[in-house]
């Protein structure tokens, strides 16, 4: 990224700014590097901001068509001083979410580590990877003192591999590089449609363990797949520009302050991460369990922290020049009490989505599940709650089961759902809940919100999900609102969606983990100081906002109608009447219909506007 | 007593982004019903529907967390106080 020359020091107007892309053309084995204009601040801040105004530009109608391209994309921040500023934005039209019309979505999926650091220190912003490759490739990027290069390299050494396997043996032949790779899933990729990209961590290529960051959501492993391509190399030495005085106070603030309090461990003040989750859920009874449908009993607490602590060591750890720590990576209690053997990495999400949401609450069966979704490449969030569908509906129908049969708690035949998928061997479960619950016409237990299967917060507590333009949780925050502020009004609900949940994708466009918990002051703060864009605070909120309601426009024109914007029926239908809640259930039909009307009143005029 | 009370972006955003305020008050209860006061729209972050601190937040005072029953611990002149919610997704 640069500003034109000779037209002042900052970045204050967009269109001087240039974006250094790669064109790959895969079918002809064709790399190029073009410097883009930014066409406004959405362009100049990146991530899904720049990706979606591209993809816009495309008429797809089938994601695995040569037209949908899949777009490599980083923040502003990325690979900059400011601390959690390093995330990877994979864009492309979906071949997991679609609308009622089956057309595929545009989607975005963002993961950290060190892969998105390494590409723009390589001087670029961006790579734009068209067509399908003849054999299976590796996308090698290379830094030097001339500018980037890119190569087309044989990837066949590579197929079958997990993830970190892969990655392992791509350090082992590419020593100062970084890397997004897929696993046994995408290489099935048309059995597999919410496949997912492992991207490389400083700890894992130390440790050797199978310590990835994932672009999980939306099946963007799956685009990669039918791509043919294999693994993106980018490779560079580390370049660190001078820290500004401004940044030191930012990463302090960010490394010690409330935003991030969350996600630290308890010895550094924090309440232990997203594990931490379970408790203060569970006071409500709002975890998932047995396919989103609370029991009220205890099994929810045998995952809880304290519970799986007196056999297995639990380490906080992080990525590259993270002072969070918000990875709680579970090793080996040896019988002398010593660390042993990695197992897995707990977060809420998959370890809810693997244990408690479909009946398994061992902690020495469920690390296993997680691990192993992680080796095959595997989105854990489509993947756990597709499989809790299936368990369900073998539940509702023991005479008649589908696949292995198995049910709730069976561990050994999830393992073998969990193995058949990501090899590509059962479709059922690969092609997604929509699908799946489609073709068996019992749809209202179907975890899924416009194509894309729900993360581990009940849809009976979040009428925003329908609103979500991606992840159904990191693109709308209001999969807590009920829990924290316990208002259950249309008027509440419409502000939470139409002012405040969507504002949640700034750091999807500025490169940041959303663990940091920058404040909108700070973020300006850090744009100006670390980059020379001067904008404030209300500049940011805007662009930010054309970028979400950008994505809904997408989504239209995709063929997604006001129908698609819905709960699963059982939310309506077949409340569960375990929530604690006083007006519970307060997510009825009239209710939603009469939300629905107020947020697209808000939604349609700016869709409209743009 | 004067205490300054900070602020995640969850809170900082609902009031123009000031993440840091000063109040007043003799514990810590005190201070984040002054705080809920001075800025209503904080009020059910801030507030369970009994009127006492919301059990969904996570109250720090001088950088340790307090348990529920420490709610009513003493605060001193500059004493820093962090409410965060418990609930965080990723």
């Amino acid at each position: 990224m640069r500003r034109e020359s000779g037209v002042g020091t900052t970045f204050n107007d967009p269109t001087t700014a240039l974006y250094n892309r790669c064109t790959v053309d895969l079918e002809n084995k064709i790399a190029s590097f073009d410097e883009i204009r930014c066409q406004n601040l959405e362009d100049l801040l990146g991530g899904f901001g720049r990706s979606f105004q591209f993809l816009a530009t495309r008429n797809v109608t089938d994601a695995f068509s040569d037209d949908n391209p899949l777009v490599v994309d980083t923040g502003i921040l990325t690979g900059s001083n400011v601390m959690t500023g390093l995330r990877t934005y994979f864009s492309a039209y979906s071949p997991l979410k679609v609308s009622g019309q089956g057309l595929p979505a545009a989607m975005w999926s963002a993961g950290s580590g060190k892969f998105g650091s390494k590409l723009r220190w390589a001087g670029v912003d961006e790579i734009l990877i068209e067509g399908k490759a003849s054999q299976p490739t590796l996308l090698v990027i290379r830094g030097s003192e001339r500018g980037p290069t890119a190569a087309l390299e044989p990837a066949d050494h590579l197929l079958g591999l997990d993830c970190y396997k892969k990655i392992l043996m791509l350090h082992g032949e590419y020593p100062d590089g970084h890397f997004a790779v897929i696993g046994p899933a995408g290489e099935h990729y048309q059995n597999c449609y919410f496949a997912a990209v492992a991207l490389s961590t400083e700890n894992l290529l130390r440790s050797g363990d199978d310590k990835c960051r994932w672009a999980g959501r939306g099946g963007m492993g799956t685009v990669m797949g039918s791509k043919n391509l294999i693994g993106i190399v980018a490779e560079c030495p580390d370049r660190f520009a001078k820290l500004a005085p401004e940044i030191r106070a930012l990463n302090r603030e960010i490394a010690t302050g409330p935003g991030s309090r969350k996600f630290r461990d308890a010895n550094k003040g924090g309440l232990g991460g997203t594990w931490s989750n379970y408790e203060p859920l569970d006071v409500l009874s709002f975890v998932p369990q047995l396919n989103f449908r609370p029991q009220c009993d205890d099994r929810t607490r045998r995952m809880y922290r304290t519970a799986v602590e007196p056999d297995f060591v639990i380490k906080a750890e992080s990525c590259f020049r993270c002072g969070i720590n918000c990875h709680k990576n579970v090793y080996e209690r040896r019988s002398d009490g010593s660390v042993g053997s990695f197992r897995a990495k707990f977060d809420y999400e998959p370890i809810n989505l693997l244990s408690t949401n479909i009946g398994v609450d061992d902690p020495h069966k469920v690390w296993p599940l997680v691990a192993l979704v992680d080796r095959m490449g595997m989105d854990a969030i489509s993947l756990g709650t597709t499989i809790a569908y299936v368990l369900d509906y073998n539940e509702r129908h023991p005479r008649a089961p589908m696949l292995n049969g198995a049910r709730f708690g069976d561990a050994d035949r999830i393992v073998e759902l969990i193995e058949w998928t990501g090899a590509g061997r059962c479709p059922d479960v690969g092609r997604g809940v929509k699908r799946l619950s489609d073709s068996l016409d019992e749809t209202s237990y179907a975890m899924q919100v416009k194509g894309l299967e729900l993360p581990a917060y009940l849809p009976d507590t979040n009428p925003g999900y329908p609103w979500a333009v991606a992840g159904g949780h990191m693109s709308m925050a209001t999969y807590m609102s009920l829990a924290l502020d316990g208002d259950t009004s249309v008027d509440y609900w419409t502000k939470a969606i139409t002012e405040r949940g969507l504002y949640y994708v700034r750091d999807d466009l500025l490169g940041l983990c959303k663990f940091a918990g920058v404040n909108m002051e700070n973020a300006a703060e850090a744009l100006k100081s670390e980059i020379g864009l001067d904008i404030g605070k209300d500049e940011l909120l805007t662009a930010v906002r054309r970028s979400f309601v950008r994505a809904l426009w997408l989504e239209r024109k995709q063929g997604y109608v006001r129908s698609d914007y819905t709960l699963p029926a059982q939310v309506f239908d077949h409340p569960n009447s375990n929530l604690k809640l006083e007006s519970h259930p307060f997510i009825t039909r009239q209710f939603f219909d009469e939300l629905s009307k107020r947020v697209w009143q808000v939604f349609d005029e700016e869709i409209e506007a743009l | 007593m004067s205490v300054r009370i900070r602020l995640p972006a969850l809170f900082a955003d609902r009031i123009d982004g000031a993440s840091t305020v000063k109040v007043q008050g003799q514990t810590v209860t005190d201070a984040l019903k002054a705080l809920a006061k001075l800025h209503p729209a904080l009020r059910t972050l801030i507030l369970g529907r009994e009127g006492g601190v919301n059990p969904m937040m996570a109250v720090f005072l001088n950088n340790r967390q307090l348990g529920s029953n420490q709610l009513k611990s003493q605060v001193k002149s500059d004493d820093e106080i962090e409410i965060v919610p418990a609930i965080e997704g990723g």
